[in-house]
């Protein structure tokens, strides 16, 4: 069987270690499990040195580093110039990169270039003969689907905390860094604003989050009342709760929002998509709430509950309530 | 500016079950009895295209779909909206049709049209992939934008400033050149809800059609082989009763993993 050739891209803007891109390293070697395949780097950013040497030590697979100057922010339009030649150069069959903002800008237009096929918000692998089937969500995670991309060379982006990295002791990999200057690009970063996630929600021990299953924004006051039944609690709401003007963006639980890992998450009304999961998958224990028996939530909770939230939230509320005047 | 908006008809995702067996083929799961609408993220993509008509004085907008017969709804409501034009290019499709198959007939519309600006949501509700925007503008041979709120004209002519929101929180301001494809998420305006009268309008208006033959369609280059129910994560534990019992099962349950 030939050597598959897989390209992990990691970006390094950011100082520190690159502890996201471990996720990647995990899907090399998830690759690797079925058939054998040759795993290499392609860290690109500010950082991409120390980055590049971070994980081509602890990961063992040889990088490139592509070190972009401080006055050039990388953007996805940028990450895919500078990866072109370096990906033309290693003709891998598989590129993978973390399902960022950045590479949902860059992969369709990479596909485009390398004729190659693509595949977004991959959270599953399997093997099929010398080939491999790729698995995402559909329908906001209520079904799986599995897609095979034929002859062509794919470009994923992979989920976060779907591929655990297993940290074995490996023979440093190789590192190569490259200082190249990027042309003038059609889209340049003009501002970075920093998080404005409510420190709150980071070191709530409970978080009671509210979907769009509370139906309106007069049943978020019973959200606050469940809240209030446990010490050191927050209140959070998924993105299209925070659309819908009924909690600020500032209480946002997902992709695009906070990351939490309470020691309880309620999740309420929240039908389960991944970008919402990816924010919450930490949670220690999770229980939901929803009037969709099928929402996909309940295959991300500890325990579920199927009721309507107008009339089971007040009785949780009660019983709650009463459990805790018999602990006084 | 000539603004063009492309939209897609999706159930609704409260309508469709996951029973514990596949079905035989994937397409299956789009099965008699769904509701459908438009993607709520285009409903905002259509939006945007109007508030820009209404600080710049676009020239015209016109509103894009690839589908069977019945998506054409969809053009009346982003018509019904304020859109100037519908165009509808026909295709029987499985509804799993490759995003290739499908930025490959929109970007041949596109071409040779002399758009400035194209508009799509950020992902349809339904298959969620987000690749029929990026992998157009790449067909175009133009710069792309995804998940993007807010856009207004910038200082700069023929470009655009866009606000987006990232990883963890974190926000961008970003400029880009014209012509450009902006992918929209949702969150800083609300979609307008058209007036019946306007609605009742658009359905008078004509549409431009074509067959999907006469627009050369591209290589697939993927195809869905299965759909199957998402793997369990966690246990999922379902608490049964009366929803009183319920509530104080829950109740105890958290009390005795010193969760209350």
């Amino acid at each position: 069987m030939p050597i598959k050739s897989v390209v992990l891209i990691a970006e390094a803007e950011t100082d520190g270690n690159p502890s996201a891109a471990m996720d990647l390293a995990a899907v090399g070697d998830r690759l690797g499990q079925d058939q054998p395949v040759g795993v290499h780097w392609l860290v690109v950013g500010k950082h991409a040195a120390a980055a590049g040497e971070y994980l081509s030590e602890s990961t063992g697979y040889p990088a490139t580093a592509l070190v972009v100057p401080p006055e050039k922010p990388l953007t996805g339009a940028l990450l895919a110039n500078l990866a072109k030649p370096v990906l033309a150069d290693l003709r891998p069959e598989i590129i993978a990169f973390l399902h960022t903002s950045s590479a949902q800008d860059c992969v369709g237009p990479l596909a485009i270039a390398l004729e190659a096929a693509c595949i977004t918000g991959v959270q599953g692998i399997i093997a099929d003969g010398d080939q491999f089937i790729f698995q995402r969500a559909v329908f906001g995670g209520k079904w799986l689907t599995e897609i095979r991309a034929g002859d062509r060379p794919v470009v994923l982006t992979v989920l976060p905390g779907f591929f655990q990295w297993e940290d074995t002791k490996r023979q440093p990999g190789p590192l190569e860094i490259q200082q190249p200057s990027p042309s003038p690009q059609r889209i340049r970063l003009i501002e970075a604003r920093a998080s404005d996630c409510e420190a709150a929600l980071g070191q709530a021990e409970t978080v009671v989050a509210a979907g769009r299953g509370i139906g309106s924004q007069e049943n978020l006051d019973l959200i606050h009342r469940l809240a209030a039944c446990f010490p050191k609690s927050a209140v959070a709401g998924s993105r299209l709760v925070c659309d819908a003007g009924w909690l600020p963006y500032s209480r946002q639980v997902g992709v695009t929002g906070a990351t939490v890992s309470p020691a309880l998450y309620l999740a309420c009304g929240i039908s389960g998509a991944f970008q919402h999961l990816v924010g919450m998958s930490g949670s220690r224990f999770v229980a939901a709430i929803n009037k969709d028996p099928d929402a996909a939530i309940f295959r991300a909770a500890d325990v579920g509950v199927v009721e309507d939230l107008n009339t089971f939230l007040p009785l949780l509320i009660e019983a709650l309530e009463r459990n805790r005047s018999y602990t006084a | 500016m000539k603004i063009l908006v492309c939209t897609k008809r999706v159930p609704d995702l409260e309508t469709i079950p996951t029973p514990e067996i596949p079905p035989k083929s994937p397409a299956d799961i789009f099965r008699d009895g769904l509701a459908w609408r438009m993607n709520r993220y285009d409903e905002y993509a259509v939006e945007a295209a109007l508030q820009l008509r209404e600080t710049t004085g676009a020239s015209r907008i016109d509103a894009l779909t690839v589908g069977e017969e019945d998506a054409e709804e969809v053009l009346r409501r982003a018509m019904g909206m304020g859109a100037d034009h519908g165009v509808h290019i026909l295709q029987t499709n499985d509804r799993l049709t490759s995003p290739f198959t499908i930025a490959g007939l929109m970007a041949a519309y596109a071409r040779e049209r002399a758009y400035d600006l194209i508009l799509c949501g950020t992902m349809s509700e339904d298959l969620m992939q987000g690749l029929v925007g990026p992998i157009m503008a790449g067909m175009l041979g133009w710069p792309c934008l995804t998940s993007v709120h807010a856009f207004a004209q910038s200082e700069r002519s023929q470009a655009l400033v866009c606000e987006r929101e990232i990883e963890g929180g974190c926000q961008e301001a970003l400029e880009i050149d014209l012509p450009a494809l902006l992918t929209i998420q949702s969150g800083s305006c609300q979609p307008r809800y058209p007036a019946l009268s306007k609605l009742l309008r658009a359905n008078t208006y004509p549409l431009e059609v074509f067959s999907e033959e006469t627009l050369a369609p591209a290589d697939a280059r993927q195809r869905v082989v299965t759909v199957r129910p998402p793997e369990q994560r966690r246990e999922g534990v379902r608490i049964e009763g009366s929803s009183e019992s319920k509530a104080h099962q829950l109740a105890a349950m958290l009390r005795s993993k010193g969760l209350c």
